[in-house]
């Protein structure tokens, strides 16, 4: 079968196909086994004693959906994190673009900067905003009291209001302006002579914004959200780093549920069963994104 | 006119708003790490050190702090070169070449780089302690590659699209077979796109945490951000100075990249997503 496909390919074809192989070998290898591997796992259980693997049907993912309470709320919580973080990124994103377009001096040395969240090590990130928000002596809590908002310790990552909402935006804050560069780029890639045009017209700039620039961005902010939404989805880092998805549950997505599986209660393979979950609702979320492209590019 | 100075105050008010919002917690983090531990500890802060000291540079180098960033330094390096060598053949290939089935290759690539690596955690972690790699270094660069590599490829196949073909076919008529242009011509020539290509790769390879987290265990083995992180949960006995101190070291080597290179980062990254 293979010798008969190769018989119709050129010289070229064969270097073409020779470039590309390794990289495809790399991911067979150690993407796509692995995947097959978390399905795997979902459904059998392997004895420790005996090492032979034992088909448990749906029983995982029973377990998941009808006998844990925890499922569902994370799952909730997975949803609001990620559509208030989606819309937040989105949002300061797409200002900070519009303003990095502006024609002042200096800034093409502020475009980019603007990236440091982005390129700081996530780590790092999670460390400094733990300090700044230390309940004794952190900036934030100190100016806040300094200023007589709040009395006492507001504590901001103990404290069931506060602390999703914290751990939000300091998610939005690394993301957006990565989100601004990648819509900067597309926005300065619009010809000038269409605003030009619009001008003559007499159209408001923001009619401008509303009639040229929007529309074409169309294509890389449904790409974007598209990225967005799943990475944000499956995103472990933040969350974790923070605050290890406690206090109690209150932080627990669906990824530091899958740790918590996996690595605290030694139930990997609900742990398995569950990164299934979230690799479904993925897959929902690209193909929705695909369909309102295809759809509107028509 | 007045009007148009109205914007433009208005726009350099928001231009400082946001260089305020997005360099505050860096410029807090190193003015931390240079104060003594009294100062940190005086409320309110002071917003420059009174006596800067390199004292919690000097305690951060007592723990295993340059073993976590030279171990950072292998994978990271390591993650780079082989997704330099895949990544740029692979690109070469999607943008020149048109074997069939190609389109569907690009298509799983594409879809490899969109494919999130939490998904991975159980059955990594499985497979590596099944193959006795649990708490070694080295594993981390293969996993590294897989979510780089992709991307790499992306990023150099639209830096190839906008790349004229003419010298290739000069070389070509000139008697050098494909080996030799890729070699003398391509390898050469696509410099400035494998210079932010890597320099992403690198950013990834280095803020990575959670593979790094679940597979490494003993403290000679940690990635600067794990070692990072591990301190800051045992931060009864390290004061803050210290911790900030480590952030900056942590965050240094990007740094420095970043200013080498930063500019073709952005470039290959806005061109890269343009299409």
């Amino acid at each position: 079968m293979k010798n008969n496909i190769s018989i119709n390919l050129t010289k070229k074809d064969k270097i073409g196909l020779l470039l590309i192989a390794p990289l495809l070998i790399w991911l067979t290898i150690v993407l796509l086994y692995p995947f097959v591997y978390v399905i795997f796992l979902s459904f059998f259980r392997r004895d420790p004693g005996t090492s032979i693997y034992e088909f448990r049907g749906f029983s995982y993912f029973y377990n998941l959906l009808f006998r844990d309470d925890i499922f569902w709320q994370s799952l909730l919580r997975s949803f609001r994190w990620t559509s208030i973080n989606v819309i937040l990124q989105f949002i300061f994103g797409i200002l900070t673009a519009l303003l990095l377009k502006q024609k002042l001096r200096g800034m093409s040395l502020v475009r980019l900067w603007v990236i440091l969240p982005w390129i700081t090590p996530i780590a790092v990130v999670v460390l400094v905003w733990r300090w700044m928000l230390n309940p004794s002596i952190g900036i934030v809590e100190v100016l806040l009291r300094q200023f007589g908002f709040i009395e006492g310790y507001l504590n901001v990552l103990a404290n069931a209001d506060t602390v999703m909402n914290a751990i939000i935006g300091i998610h939005s804050w690394r993301f957006f302006p990565f989100v601004a560069v990648i819509i900067l780029g597309r926005m300065l890639g619009i010809p000038e002579e269409l605003y030009d045009a619009a001008k003559v017209d007499g159209a408001s700039s923001f009619q401008s914004f509303l009639y040229i620039t929007l529309p074409q961005l169309r294509g890389v902010m449904l790409t974007f959200l598209m990225l967005a939404t799943v990475w944000t989805f499956t995103s472990f880092d933040t969350i974790f780093l923070m605050t290890g998805g406690g206090p109690v549950n209150l932080t627990t997505t669906l990824p530091i549920l899958v740790y918590r599986k996996a690595f605290q209660t030694y139930q990997l393979n609900e742990g398995a069963a569950l990164s299934l979950i979230m690799f479904l609702f993925s897959a929902i979320f690209m193909a929705i994104y695909v369909k309102l492209g295809v759809e509107r590019n028509d | 006119m007045t009007n148009k100075l109205i914007i433009k105050c208005f726009n350099v008010v928001c231009v400082v708003l946001l260089l305020f919002v997005v360099l505050w917690p860096a410029y807090w983090m190193l003015i931390t790490s240079l104060k003594t531990n009294t100062e940190i500890l005086t409320v309110p802060p002071t917003l420059i050190p009174l006596k800067p000291t390199i004292d919690s540079y000097r305690t951060l180098f007592q723990t295993s702090f340059l073993k976590y960033l030279s171990n950072s330094i292998i994978v990271s390096v390591i993650t780079v070169v082989i997704s330099t060598i895949f990544g740029t053949l692979a690109g070469y290939s999607l943008s020149r070449f048109n074997y069939p089935g190609k389109k569907y290759i690009g298509r799983i690539i594409l879809f490899s780089y969109l494919f999130p690596g939490v998904l991975l955690m159980v059955p990594m972690y499985v497979l590596a302690s099944r193959l006795n790699m649990l708490d070694n270094l080295f594993v981390l660069p293969i996993i590294y590659v897989t979510f780089t590599a992709p991307f790499y490829s992306w990023l150099l196949k639209s830096f190839f699209d906008n790349m004229p073909e003419n010298l290739e076919d000069a070389a070509m008529i000139d008697g050098a077979n494909y080996w030799q242009t890729i070699w003398k011509i391509i390898i050469p020539l696509s410099a400035p796109g494998v210079a932010g290509a890597a320099l992403w790769t690198f950013i990834m390879s280095w803020q990575e945490y959670m593979f790094a987290t679940i597979l490494l265990s003993s403290d000679q083995n940690l990635t600067a951000p794990v070692g990072l992180s591990r301190l800051l949960a045992i931060q009864q006995r390290f004061n803050w100075g210290i911790l900030n101190a480590g952030a900056i070291v942590s965050a240094l080597p990007v740094l420095i990249l970043f200013v080498i290179l930063g500019r073709s980062f952005i470039s290959g990254l806005t061109t890269g997503s343009g299409k």
